[in-house]
């Protein structure tokens, strides 16, 4: 009963900042530290006073809150740092109708249901929709949000749970989420450790975290009763190498309102190699071994042992062909859940996937993946490729299109004339267009399809005009409030053109018009003030460069070069994966304003009778062939 | 020299960076090399320029499904492999992919264009000018053609709330289907696309028999042509046909989109039109001196789109510009002449005389049955409009103008130009 608390985490309750380094270095200035309600606080006591509750599904309200709230505080994290995504919002809004999402509710609703898969295999998402409160029909709508928010989440911790091997059900919904959710969070732990190993070295942390342990504690506490045993057991241990040798370690001897930090020297056995650790890194390993009922603390403690070790030696080395003894990834399966280094290499590869998988020039993927694959679907991995899953929907699509267009073309013969009949009244000079109709009835004539899922709803005009909100006229930027009027009296009569001649040495040449532009810009740049800025015009023409290196500039070039467009290949692609740092809006920017505006110059006077102002316009790949249209359709899409 | 007409122009810095993909022909780059070259020739000294607010998903919801625009919202490129069955659904992929961006891309345009109609509304400007608006291809529940929301509706939805009727007016070279369907059974838009019809070119329908259903019937008219039509034959039918719509329905304003594909020597287009035959259409529309929202649309040679929007900015604001393009920093792009001017189309022009003589007949005999049925709406708002005569000479510039606007014009004439507006205070001080 009561003992379950022990469980509980130690706390550095007055710095309780979860996770590594990293995440402390980064939250906290934003007071992002997260802090548990005073509720937790005195627990024994408060929590013995309640009734227990047999089970999740009827946990009284305020566990319920508290629950939800510890479950948003994991979520953002998670998010946050395992996402990469900082568009958490503490209330995701669905945007048709603007209804707050209760992201708790909705994933224990498809959990319930059997998860994302089921529920989307059996179309249950109208349903999951409205017993989450949401509302009817929007089921792709929630869809969305649960793959923005939660999908993630789901997939680790069904991952979680097939490393467990575990009998936990899916429906065995609040017990058995904590545990996934806290095994979890030793592998997201894990990950976070091994990127502040690397990236951070030379640092040291003083401060751990702990503040989801806090939250795990506080949920142990809700489940006391019997049915907890399902619950995985906790071993915690919270390593601390500070300076060299400092071991903090929390394990469950402590009593029952642990609330401080139980230090290593307090406990018995610990070897002195691990004292004598050299790293200076700070780390963190919270072990969530897999035992049921109350396990001997001996064995806890021998696990965490070996995990220790296990983290010790990756730290120092993480491609150390010592710790390399780990059988290759598919034979992993073969091996017991009890196998301690299965869970932290399940981390530690992928990482290590994930760099080579940033940094490799084999993968095909010019997608910012924020996401190793290998951590929500195994099978993806190396071969990911967008360009595949665009194919299988562009398949899809197809077959989607031709049906829409003959069922309009069935409708249209029925009112008027047909599709084919259409064109030939309207030009008798026509070339046959009813052959070609039924080559692709994609473009080929077609009705306008009539009903409320086509035409806008247009209101009777009653002879007055109706309010229209004056609050959303755009912001002026021009003529600016800021602007120095002295630089607008000098200027140029309005409108003038170049000027043919100049008084540059060379005219025409390279400095000569780089001279000229520079000249215009700064002139423009007086004249706009900080509307220079708001347009983004810090960001336009050759100046874009002087945000790269020069070995970036000559990289960019070689990539290019290396895929000419005219061998069909997907130069992007390959600029993509070249600079992972970059993201694709300053990739993109630097070839429009930079490198094709160079090469524009040079052909200008070298070859100005062979002019390309885009890569892809390249006469040598056929548009079509470029865009998955047929070749026999002329002109593609467009606007 | 300044224009009579106060203009407000909507740009956004970020529509610039927005990269629809390899290989993709939309580059919304385009729109920042118009927008350089707007400055360079000085012409933001002559108007008032507006960063739009980006269009709130309820907004975009005004003609979208709810369900559609939630989708937009959510989707991103590293999601999509989970919704193929969503993507086929809303059309996203081939043209219309999913890219970083795509909603707040969205959101920037049709926010312009939503602005655009507001002020509009409200009197604020005669004209407003959204070069990164005009996505006209867009459905009510789905993308189709490089457009995924379809900002010429929502603006024209803003406009129907001030006016009982709106014209809407498109020379893309491709037809305004999106536009088109969306007013199809409604008098209170009347829809005039002129576009390259048949071959299978995209999207296929636009056909001249295509007229409108229910009350809508005679308010959509199609100007189907063929390729390489040159500028004398276009600027002939469209003047013709224009004044004629006009005249004949009485709008209280109009939508342009002026996609620049029309031009010669466009990537997916197949028309003959010079720049100057294409802001013909432009300055003919002005004439009316009707509150006229003017966007962008298609153009996928990005030179000739900055060309054009740049001189139809000017045709706008009644200047005219030289041909020798300034200095700014794409000047580069306009090598080896660096002029406004473009070489002359070599696509042989296949529209006879006798079949746009045929096209403008059917059109005509359909603007008759409107004289002939007049809807009840058409007494209601005595529009407040000037039919140009096809010789330009100047008008008075306050021929039309009533108090309100007048008293707005006197204080803009004393201060516009020093810079000295009240940025915080846009709508009374302007």
């Amino acid at each position: 009963m009561g003992q379950n608390s022990e469980l509980g985490w130690p706390m550095v309750a007055e710095k309780s900042v979860f996770g590594c380094a990293k995440t402390h270095h980064k939250l906290e200035p934003n007071g992002f530290s997260v802090k548990l309600e005073p509720a937790s606080e005195g627990r024994g006591g408060e929590v013995e006073g309640k009734p227990d509750k047999p089970s999740g599904g009827c946990r009284t309200k305020n566990e319920q809150d508290k629950l939800r709230y510890w479950f948003d505080q994991f979520l953002r994290i998670f998010l946050k740092e395992i996402c990469a995504g900082d568009s958490f919002q503490r209330n995701p809004t669905m945007s048709g109708n603007g209804q707050c999402v209760d992201l708790y509710k909705l994933f224990m609703v498809v959990r319930e249901k059997g998860g994302y898969d089921a529920v989307s295999e059996n179309m249950l998402w109208d349903s999951v929709a409205e017993e989450s409160g949401l509302g009817m029909n929007v089921g792709s709508a929630v869809k969305l949000v649960y793959v923005e928010y939660l999908d993630t989440l789901e997939k680790l911790i069904k991952k979680v749970d097939g490393s467990k091997g575990s009998d936990c059900g899916l429906s065995d919904r609040g017990a058995d989420l904590d545990g996934c959710l806290m095994e979890l969070k030793a592998k997201v732990k894990g990950l976070l450790l091994e990127i502040s190993d690397k990236e951070k070295r030379e640092e040291v942390y003083r401060h751990l975290d702990l503040v989801c342990e806090l939250g795990f504690s506080d949920v142990g506490k809700l489940y006391k009763t019997d049915e907890v045993k399902s619950m995985v057991l906790k071993s915690c241990g919270a390593m601390k190498f500070e300076d060299g040798s400092i071991l903090d370690l929390g394990l469950p001897e402590s009593k029952l309102n642990v609330t401080g930090v139980v230090k290593l020297e307090e406990m018995p056995g610990v070897p002195n190699e691990d004292k004598r650790s050299e790293s200076d890194d700070v780390m963190i390993m919270d072990q969530a071994s897999v035992n049921k009922e109350s396990s001997s603390r001996k064995r806890k403690r021998e696990s965490m042992w070996e995990i220790l070790n296990w983290v010790a030696g990756i730290a120092k080395n993480p491609c150390d062909a010592e710790i390399g003894l780990i059988p290759e990834r598919s034979k992993w399966k073969s091996h017991g859940n009890e196998e301690i280094w299965k869970q932290v290499l399940l981390v530690r590869e992928a990482i290590l996937l994930k760099r080579q998988f940033e940094s490799s020039a084999e993968q095909s993927s010019w997608q910012s993946q924020k996401m190793h694959p290998s951590m929500y679907d195994d099978h993806v991995g190396a071969t990911y490729n967008l360009r595949e899953r665009l194919k299988c929907n562009k398949r899809l699509l197809s077959v989607k299109s031709t049906t829409e267009a003959s069922v309009y073309s069935e409708a249209s013969s029925g009112t008027q004339s047909t599709c084919t009949k259409a064109t030939d009244c309207a030009d008798k000079e026509s070339p046959d267009s009813s052959s070609s109709c039924s080559e692709d009835e994609k473009y080929g004539p077609k009705r306008i399809p009539l009903g409320s899922t086509f035409q806008a709803d247009v209101p009777e005009w009653t002879g007055m005009a109706s309010e229209s909100d004056p609050k959303w006229l755009g912001t002026q930027t021009w003529p600016s409030g800021k602007v120095n009027h002295k630089f607008l009296i000098e200027r140029d009569p309005i409108g003038k053109g170049r000027q043919d001649s100049c008084g540059c040495q060379k005219p025409d040449s390279d400095e000569c018009v780089g001279f000229h532009i520079a000249q215009k810009r700064s002139k423009v740049k007086l004249e706009l003030g900080v509307t220079f800025n708001h347009w983004d015009f810090d960001k336009m023409g050759e100046e874009v460069k002087h945000s790269w290196t020069g070995e970036e500039e000559k990289k960019f070039r070689d990539v290019l070069r290396l895929n000419p467009p005219s061998q069909d290949k997907y130069f992007w692609d390959h600029i993509f994966w070249s600079f992972p740092t970059k993201s694709r809006a300053d990739l993109v920017s630097y070839y429009f304003n930079v490198f094709l505006l160079r090469r524009r110059g040079y052909q200008n006077r070298n070859t100005p009778g062979d002019i390309k102002s885009d890569d892809d316009e390249s006469d040598s790949v056929p548009l079509r062939k470029a865009f998955g249209h047929h070749a026999h359709i002329n002109h593609p899409a467009p606007s | 020299m300044r224009s009579k007409d106060k203009i407000s122009y909507f740009y956004d810095g970020d529509v610039g960076s927005v990269y629809f993909g390899p290989n993709h022909p939309m580059k919304p780059h385009r729109l920042c090399m118009t927008h350089h070259l707007v400055l360079s020739y000085e012409l933001h000294k002559k108007m008032e320029i507006y960063r739009p607010h980006k269009a709130y998903p309820v907004e975009l919801a005004q003609f979208h499904s709810a369900d559609y625009v939630e989708f937009l919202h959510r989707i991103t490129p590293d999601t999509q492999h989970l919704f193929s069955n969503e993507l086929a659904k809303y059309n996203l992929a081939e043209d219309c992919p999913v890219f970083e961006n795509l909603f707040e891309f969205c959101q920037i345009y049709a926010g312009g264009t939503i602005d655009a109609a507001r002020r509009l509304n409200n009197q604020l400007c005669d004209i407003a000018i959204n070069w990164a608006g005009g996505l006209h291809h867009a459905k009510k529940c789905e993308a189709s053609g490089f457009c995924y929301i379809n900002d010429l509706v929502l603006g024209i939805l803003e406009l129907l709330k001030y006016h009982a009727r709106v014209l809407y007016i498109d020379i893309d070279v491709h037809h305004g289907d999106g536009v088109e369907e969306a007013f199809y059974c409604t008098d209170r838009v009347m829809t005039v696309s002129f576009h390259k019809f048949g071959d299978l070119f995209f999207p296929g329908t636009g056909d001249v028999k295509e007229i409108g259903e229910k009350e809508g019937k005679f308010y959509a008219i199609n100007v189907p042509l063929k390729d390489g039509i040159d500028d004398p034959s276009f600027t002939r039918l469209f003047k013709t046909i224009i004044t004629k719509v006009v005249e004949t329905y009485q709008p209280g304003a109009v939508v342009l989109q002026c996609g620049a594909d029309s031009l010669a020597g466009d990537r997916l287009g197949c028309f003959n039109l010079s720049i100057d035959g294409h802001a013909e259409c432009v300055r003919f529309v002005k004439k009316f001196n009707l509150p006229l929202l003017v966007t962008g649309g298609g153009g996928y040679t990005k030179e000739n789109v900055a060309r054009c929007w740049a001189l139809e900015t000017g045709v706008l604001l009644d200047t005219d510009l030289p041909n020798e393009i300034p200095e700014n920093e794409y000047i580069k792009y306009f090598a080896p002449d660096f002029s406004l001017k473009i070489p002359h189309g070599h696509i042989e022009n296949l529209n006879s005389k006798s079949y746009i003589s045929t096209i403008k007949m059917q059109v005509l005999e359909n603007l008759r049955c409107i004289q002939h049925a007049p809807s009840v709406q058409m007494q209601e708002v005595p529009p407040d409009f000037y039919i140009p005569d096809f010789d330009e000479d100047e008008q008075n510039p306050d021929e039309r103008v009533d108090q309100h606007t007048q008293d707005k014009d006197i204080q803009r004439d004393e201060e516009y130009y020093e810079g000295d507006n009240d940025n915080d205070n846009p709508v009374d001080d302007v």
